[in-house]
């Protein structure tokens, strides 16, 4: 297959999984529910009239397939509806916990795929080590670990303090509120409410990469190559990272570029325990408060970001190993 | 192949760089974790952060609808006339409104305001505002005041200081004697000019009360600050916080956590395990509030038998013949013991209920006549049903129903976001076992069961409400408009309870020429609804709530003695609170380490990785040769 054909097809294919997106989530939240019922309970006073207001304000009083009709044209021109909850534009609403989400779920991702494929290439290359095997351990047990359940030990130990553990950094959040620090002041204050989301997220997705590169680069030590290089002479140190780590690095690059696809819907148990005012605990209120135009637009985004993830990571595969395009 | 035993290579002297850079970094967190003490909070500005379980729906007072929206407009707004701290009565020595005068024929109400008053943004705050607020809540049929509003005819300021309101019918409601309109007063210099006012953010707001909305980050945290031209000054109404946050929390534990830390100072709770966790922490004292909520677990009346096409009912739902029977209801509600609930269930945060008029209400406390009290006794109630022809025919351990003949049991719906109702069902289930009902319980979704409601195709669930202080709203829900008219359509009656004698004295209250007609007619349809028992009501539920005591002081109940400490039917508990001075108070908690600190952790790991990346490329031209 030529790359011209190659890379077409690849992005007709993500072009179509998108529109199949689009029109799933649509049908997919009103399956659920209906919203009207959900904002009126508890609601002092409500008329019959009232709540057929309400369904037209909402635009629920159409039938179905034109309430499609008019989402589908709405979300082209850039709309994405008004918040039955937020009483905000969704692009509003998303907006403002985009950034959050970016900050500490990119970072720890990185932070993380850094880390592990590091002790991955130290395990790999002293396999049946003291220092392999603690590792294997110590990246099983975080991997395994409930990230809530951490995330609620690392908050007792190191916000609230218990014991011999100071109560160093805040318990969640973004910033302080209402503190209203400006500048650099701000940045660190950021920093320090960072500090455990990033922790144990970092710690939580460790084993992942590490086991990856590990297993990846024993494979790529037994290859024929690696013999002829040593045979030839070459240093150790050439051979592992002249020879074997590019090699190893391609699978774990493809689950990190894919894992990179998944930032933005945040980690939403994480986001709940370090209430991290990020996407994805807005996806969590949003569930609770059926409120159907944001869980499409966040749906919508994560698909997005998802599919644009899985095109970047076919084609950059691709270009780093043409048997790929071939096959 | 085995790699075991291979050199080690250069690059793990890099690794133990890096380890012991990080070591060094956590224990220089540890080294100034004591030297804090610094406070987050604006230079000179005294400020309360209180924490919430969730989100606000909007700061626009035509569309929020939550109990935490009307407490934030509580803060901003003023009523015509606000609810005392007391007792919810109307309070006119700190209102807007000083006096109200009554037509000879108790359609007209003319209520006298003080003079001055101005807005946030120095505008003068006159009866103008009242007038035009109360005429565009009525026109544009905001569903939030339509209630109030039912009677209403249009309201007219006849100077700066005087408005008169109009009514459609000879009523006692707008009298002033008790706090009926609960109607935020807007500028109307503002509103008036938007093309859309339920569009309206309304951050930054403009308002009358001591704080005002500066500040909104939806789903985070809400920031008022005070006012500069709050009227309240005069009669003595002075704050003493500048600041106020509500801080959302969407996990408890987390708030919890905040709260021992000093990040909050205070904190409504759901969970009563949690708030209990709290009670032995050091400068943190719980309360249950006792406010008007209310736990019930609620038949249907009869959605597939009844006649009355009151609001276009159609009789629909599978609902079996026995629960719109109030015999058998009555029977019920004897097998159900409610103290046992409120002690094994609330965790004591709770009260025994018999009204959904609550004891506190603005019509006063009403209590079922001794001799017809439906009190928990399981032969009594078992004796009263067979009484009601509720025999077992069939011998098969379960009644049947005298006139369909089949066994009586109950599909009982319980909600999963709710765990009381989830620990209530196996002592019901049990207890109307005993007497011979049987019972099928059922956990779902809240949405799930208000379809389920809706469709009439239950025969018990439990839920609950949180009624305004005046019972017209709570009283109103059990009106035969109020079904659902059909599956699918939303009704606030969800008993489905039908009797047209109620709703005779429903309109009555309405109109009642006097408060105490008005009382008497209200306690009249608590005995009705107690008699027919279209609910079981199970508890006064309370308001959880945790305090730090080195922070601030100065808290007021409401109602007096039992109530909320913020007393968030308006501005009077916050306008109370005050820092902690002197001997015992305490500094907000550091919010994490300083600048220097991370600079030093930036440039030292930089440090490690470059000098790494050197080691590293060294060596690889030293490969090359």
């Amino acid at each position: 297959m030529s790359t011209r054909r190659y890379l077409i097809s690849k992005v007709l294919q993500a072009i179509l999984t998108l529109a199949f997106v689009l029109a799933f989530n649509f049908f997919l939240f009103r399956a659920v529910g209906d919203p009207v019922t959900q904002l009126l309970r508890g609601h002092s006073g409500i008329s019959a009239q009232a709540v057929l207001q309400l369904q037209r304000q909402l635009g629920l009083d159409l039938p179905l397939p034109q309430q499609f009709v008019h989402y589908v044209k709405e979300t082209f021109e850039g709309h994405l509806g008004y918040s039955y909850f937020y009483n905000l534009p969704v692009s509003q609403v998303i907006a403002g916990r985009i950034w959050p989400t970016i900050l500490l779920i990119g970072l720890s991702t990185l932070a993380s795929t850094a880390l592990g494929i590091w002790i991955g290439i130290r395990q790999g290359w002293r396999r049946g080590s003291k220092y392999d095997q603690g590792m294997l351990a110590f990246t099983l047990f975080t991997y395994s670990m409930p990230e809530f359940w951490f995330g609620l030990l690392i908050i007792m130990a190191f916000a609230v303090g218990v014991g011999p553990f100071p109560a160093l950094f805040p318990t969640g959040g973004y910033e302080t509120t209402g503190a209203g620090y400006t500048g650099m002041a701000h940045v660190v204050d950021v920093l320090n409410h960072m500090v455990l989301p990033f922790f144990v997220l970092t710690l939580s997705y460790l084993g992942e990469y590490s086991l990856i590169m590990r297993s990846s680069l024993l494979e790529t030590l037994g290859e024929d190559f690696i013999i002829t290089a040593r045979a030839k002479g070459v240093r150790e140190n050439r051979v592992l990272y002249g020879h074997a780590v590019p090699n190893a690095l391609l699978p774990t690059m493809t689950v990190t570029i894919l894992q990179l696809g998944f930032v933005l819907s945040g980690v939403i148990t994480i986001e709940l325990i370090f209430n991290w005012p990020g996407l994805g605990l807005l996806t969590a209120t949003s569930v609770d408060a059926r409120d159907f135009p944001v869980l499409q637009g966040l749906f919508l985004l994560f698909s997005a970001s998802v599919i644009v993830a899985n095109l970047v990571a076919d084609l950059l595969y691709s270009y780093l190993d043409p048997r790929v395009r071939a096959a | 192949m085995s790699l075991n035993g291979r050199r080690k290579g250069p690059w793990v002297g890099g690794t133990g760089i890096l380890v012991a850079a990080v070591m060094l970094a956590t224990a220089s967190f540890a080294g100034i974790a004591g030297a804090q003490s610094a406070t987050p909070s604006p230079a000179g500005k005294s400020t309360f952060i209180y924490g919430v379980t969730a989100p606000n729906s909007s700061m626009n007072p035509l569309v929020g609808y939550l109990g935490i929206d009307y407490t934030i407009w509580s803060l901003e707004y003023n009523l015509p006339i606000e609810f005392a701290t007391k007792d919810f009565g109307a309070d006119l020595e700190h209102s807007i409104v000083t006096s109200v005068e009554t037509s000879s024929d108790n359609m007209s109400f003319t209520y006298h305001m003080r003079s001055g008053l101005k807005w946030s943004d120095g505008q003068p705050f006159t009866a103008n505002d009242v007038a035009w607020t109360l005429n565009f809540y009525k026109e544009s049929n905001i569903s939030n005041y339509s209630a109030d509003l039912a009677i209403f005819k249009s309201a007219e300021a006849t100077d700066d200081a005087t408005f008169v309101i109009h009514t459609d019918q000879p009523t006692s409601v707008f009298n002033g004697q008790s706090v009926w309109m609960y109607e935020f007063i807007l500028p109307e210099h503002i509103w008036s000019t938007i093309d859309e006012p339920k569009k309206f953010e309304n951050v930054p707001a403009v308002g009358s009360g001591p704080w005002v909305v500066t500040q909104q980050k939806p789903g985070d945290f809400v920031r008022l600050e005070r006012n500069p031209n709050f009227w309240g000054t005069q009669v003595g109404l002075e704050p003493h916080v500048d600041v106020i946050i509500e801080k959302v929390f969407n996990d408890e534990n987390q708030m919890a956590a905040a709260l021992q830390r000093g990040e909050i100072d205070f904190g409504f709770f759901d969970s009563a395990n949690i708030l209990n966790s709290l009670k032995t922490k050091p400068n943190i004292k719980t309360w249950g509030a006792q406010i008007p909520l209310f736990d019930e677990l609620a038949f249907n009346s009869g959605s597939a038998f009844q006649t009355d096409k009151a609001g276009g009912f159609v009789p629909h739902g599978d609902g079996i013949h026995a629960t719109s029977d109030p015999a058998f209801r009555r029977a019920v509600a004897e097998a159900i013991d409610k103290q046992t609930l409120v002690d094994k269930v609330y965790g004591g945060y709770a009260t025994v209920a018999d009204s959904p008029v609550q004891p506190g209400a603005t019509t006063g406390n009403w209590d079922p006549p001794a001799d017809q009290a439906l009190n928990f006794n399981l032969d009594k109630a078992k004796a009263d049903l067979t009484a009601a022809g509720y025999t077992d025919t069939d011998g098969d351990g379960v009644v049947n129903d005298p006139k369909t003949g089949e066994n009586v049991v109950l599909r009982y719906y319980t909600r999963t976001s709710d765990q009381n109702t989830i620990k209530t069902a196996p002592f019901v289930k049990s207890w109307l076992e005993q007497i011979g009902v049987g019972v099928k319980v059922f956990a779902v979704s809240s949405g799930k069961l208000t379809t389920i409601i809706e469709s009439g195709d239950y025969e018990l669930f439990h839920w609950g409400w949180f009624p305004n202080p005046d019972p017209n709203y709570i009283l109103g829900i059990f009106t035969c408009e109020q079904r659902a008219p059909k599956p699918g359509v939303y009704g606030n009656n969800d008993s489905f309870f039908c009797d047209p004698q109620y709703d005779q004295l429903y309109q009555q209250q309405l109109t009642a020429t006097s408060t105490q007609a008005r009382v008497d007619i209200v306690h009249q349809m608590q005995q009705i609804l107690y008699e027919q028992q279209p609910y079981i009501m199970l508890a006064y539920t309370n308001y959880l709530e945790a305090y730090r005591t080195d922070r601030f002081t100065g808290y007021t109940t409401q109602p007096e003695g039992v109530g909320d400490l913020l007393a968030t039917w308006g501005p009077f508990g916050f306008i109370g609170i005050r820092p902690v001075t002197g001997e015992g108070a305490s500094a907000a908690k550091s919010e994490g380490i300083p600048g220097w600190v991370w600079i030093a952790i930036v440039v030292g790991l930089a440090v490690v990785i470059g000098g790494i990346m050197l080691g590293r490329r060294r060596i690889s031209d030293e490969d090359r040769v």
